[in-house]
């Protein structure tokens, strides 16, 4: 299984100065340092990092992009920050702090013309739309603040509409599966990559390589690996090995 | 000392981050004294053609860019950077570039919209200046619009090419003392450091 265009990306979801993960959104624990951490995917072959401002709405923001103009001093891989960023002067600020991309998902579905104004300064490119996904009776409802608040949108719809609002990729969570280490909601992904023609990112559940190697059959262009890594289950150089000789 | 020239969008820091992690003296800027003192000059690129080509011809930097060229020191445009020095764009609306190379950026109708993430470069006939030292030719590309390779002669120039999607387009070029990528070298790991580090000992 050749890598091609795949993408493996570190997701560090960070509260206050510290790293941080918990279990489908919920109960987060430190696990470090996002520098230490960082520098530490990098060095093992981390094609993207996404930051995760967990939250965001609930505090003080000032030192994300503090940490995000540290951390790109001694990372030359992309990152895509997000969480919380609700205007142009919060994105504005992302991009100056260093972040190559920004996701947005609560701001676009408060403000439907966000994405659009974003697109025509930086381009689609470089404009992530964000969905996080929990299952509802039989269906995926789109979430907003960080897997708090259920809107009336099932997922690939909201993700159909970033789709038209012109985002260059979308970043699926899925909040059952996060922290889990279950492995990843195929059903949800299947349901999405069929919806969507752009860039999909994949994130929540990741345990094992046969987990990566599953979600890359369905055509998925990258996955955002949390605890799996951060807890050491996996290693981002053996999961390059492993992947480019089967 | 390298030049980071401010086009006004997009993602400045990371360029130079790049730069002084390999020790490298440059400046972040759109003052022409500036530009004028430094010895190469990096245009770097993030963002939407239009808005960058009205900041550029807002403060006259077109001015500052044709001038450094003519001086013969080494410019690189990187990504939008890269398709400014083209002749012209159709993102959203049809703009001129700086027209320094005579091709046209236009959307390259993935099916996926956009180019996101690590691919090869493939050297067209003669081997690259700027990919001296580097065996992994495998570049980060963040990108929806580029030169398509149909349509366009590249007979004189040092060019590369990269495939997605079964499309190929142009992703390096240098041509006298004028060098661009389509992909970002800041963002590639070690082999994009090793580029750059190559372009500032031009």
């Amino acid at each position: 299984m050749k890598l091609n265009n795949f993408r493996l990306i570190a997701r560090l979801d960070f509260k206050n100065e510290n790293v941080v993960k918990g279990i489908q959104l919920e109960g987060l624990r430190i696990v470090g340092n996002p520098k230490k951490l960082s520098e530490k995917y990098y060095k093992e072959g981390i094609d993207e990092i996404f930051f995760i401002d967990s939250v965001a709405s609930l505090y003080d923001r000032k030192y994300v992009f503090k940490i995000i103009e540290d951390v790109c001093k001694n990372i030359f891989v992309p990152i895509c920050m997000g969480g919380g960023l609700k205007n142009l002067k919060d994105v504005e600020k992302a991009f100056k702090s260093g972040a190559d991309k920004v996701f947005i998902n609560t701001g676009a579905f408060k403000k439907p013309d966000l994405i659009s104004k974003l697109i025509r300064i930086y381009g689609s490119q470089c404009i992530v739309g964000s969905v996080e996904a929990k299952k509802v009776g039989k269906e995926f409802i789109a979430f907003i603040n960080n897997g708090r608040e259920p809107t009336n949108l099932k997922a690939e719809e909201w993700a159909l509409r970033l789709e038209k609002a012109g985002v260059g990729e979308i970043f699926l969570t899925s909040v059952d599966r996060d922290g889990t280490k279950k492995g990843l909601d195929l059903e949800l992904i299947k349901k999405i990559r069929n919806k969507i023609k752009i860039p999909l990112v994949v994130s929540g559940g990741t345990k094992e390589i046969n987990d990566i190697i599953k979600v890359k059959k369905l055509k998925v262009d990258g996955i955002g690996i949390g605890s799996a890594i951060h807890y050491e289950n996996l290693n981002i150089k053996d999961i390059k090995d492993k992947l480019s000789i089967l | 000392m390298i030049c980071v020239l401010n086009i006004g969008s997009g993602n400045l820091r990371s360029v130079k981050n790049a730069l002084d992690y390999l020790n490298i003296k440059s400046k972040i800027t759109d003052k022409a004294k500036i530009i004028r003192s430094a010895d190469h000059l990096i245009i770097p690129g993030d963002g939407a053609y239009s808005h960058a080509m009205n900041y550029i011809k807002k403060k006259r930097l077109n001015e500052e860019i044709t001038r450094f060229i003519n001086l013969n020191k080494p410019v690189l445009g990187i990504c939008l950077g890269f398709q400014i020095l083209m002749q012209s764009s159709n993102e959203f609306s049809y703009n001129n570039g700086l027209g320094i190379f005579k091709y046209k950026v236009e959307n390259l109708r993935l099916k996926s919209r956009t180019h996101i993430g690590f691919n090869e470069v493939h050297e067209f006939h003669r081997k690259l200046k700027l990919l001296k030292k580097i065996q992994n030719k495998r570049f980060y590309f963040l990108h929806t619009f580029g030169v398509r390779k149909k349509n366009s002669s590249f007979l004189e120039k040092n060019v590369g090419f990269t495939n997605f999607d079964n499309k190929k387009f142009l992703s390096i070029i240098e041509y006298k003392n004028i060098f661009a990528t389509q992909f970002h070298p800041e963002k590639s790991g070690n082999q994009g450091l090793q580029l750059l580090k190559n372009f500032s000992n031009f």
